[in-house]
């Protein structure tokens, strides 16, 4: 995180439907720069992953950013790059959508988690 | 040298073999500690995805009360959500120290229009606003605390995880 970041606080950023983005700006996290640049963005119908996937990865890179929140079926969309990230910051947190429930199993850190451990063979 | 000594370099392999077997020991008892931390952090885990998922549902019904209740037509959240302007976020996360390194922990700045720390609600919705609209507000900023929970944890677990892989491939 950057000195300035440091003194202020770091930013949250959120990729996710309508009414994610809008109640989690309500609770105050949203922000746009000089640059006009967003620490939000809405995921519409005609949104295509590749856009999601550039959005995303700009946040990752954004040095003002500690966590990023993404509903868990855009995270699905763009799957290979959400698992690819495994520093501590910026954290990413898969959250639930109005009408996708949340899924352990699809879970970047609890599938990494799963894989660390082998359960021992079976001896019959 | 009488057939009861012992020669002085099997003696020191021996010491050297017997250190090298306790310091594996000592390596596979941290890992059975880590194995077992990372079990309790991923039923945490488990835990505060669920109340953060039980926060944001009662959050968003919130808002559908209030577009029922004002009648008003769905418009893309794009136009909606301000971008004219450039503001600054009331709620952020600042490093902590604690135990066993740093903790994200919430932080809220006053609101201060000057300095362009704008009231969300006003900000997004105009001064005249329903209730329901400033009650969705507080559920949100319970929902951040428990995201911000939901990181630190997660944090935790991929150090734990870290930890893990590195001791595993020192013993291969």
């Amino acid at each position: 995180m950057s000195l300035d970041s440091e003194e202020l606080g770091s930013l949250f950023a959120v990729i996710g439907d309508e009414d994610t983005c809008v109640g989690f700006l309500l609770g105050g996290i949203g922000e746009v720069n000089e640059d006009r640049e967003a620490n939000f963005m809405v995921v519409e119908k005609d949104t295509t992953p590749d856009q999601i996937e550039a959005c995303f990865k700009k946040f990752l890179n954004r040095p003002d950013i500690a966590i990023i929140l993404i509903n868990q079926v855009y995270a699905d969309m763009i799957r290979p790059t959400v698992d690819a990230h495994n520093l501590e910051i910026p954290t990413v947190l898969e959250i639930p959508s109005k009408q996708y429930q949340y899924d352990a199993a699809k879970d970047s850190i609890l599938k990494r988690a799963q894989s660390v451990f082998n359960p021992p063979e079976r001896r019959y | 040298m009488s057939h009861n000594e012992v020669p002085f370099d099997e003696l020191m392999a021996a010491k050297r073999e017997s250190r090298a077997r306790s310091s594996v020991r000592e390596i596979r008892c941290l890992l059975d500690d880590l194995h077992l931390q990372m079990f309790h952090l991923m039923e945490d885990q488990e835990l505060l995805h669920l109340q953060v998922n039980k926060q944001s549902c009662r959050a968003r019904l919130f808002l559908a009360r209030t577009r029922l209740l004002q009648g008003s037509e769905r418009t893309s959240a794009e136009v909606r959500l301000p971008r004219g302007r450039s503001y600054k976020a009331l709620t952020r996360v600042i490093e902590v120290s604690k135990n066993l390194g740093k903790a994200l922990k919430i932080t809220r700045h006053p609101v201060e229009p000057i300095l362009g720390y704008f009231r969300p609600l006003t900000n997004i919705f105009g001064s005249l606003v329903p209730e329901s609209l400033r009650l969705a507000s507080r559920h949100w900023y319970h929902c951040l605390d428990l995201v911000a929970e939901c990181a630190n944890t997660r944090k935790e677990l991929q150090w734990t995880i870290t930890s893990i892989k590195m001791l595993q491939s020192a013993l291969d």
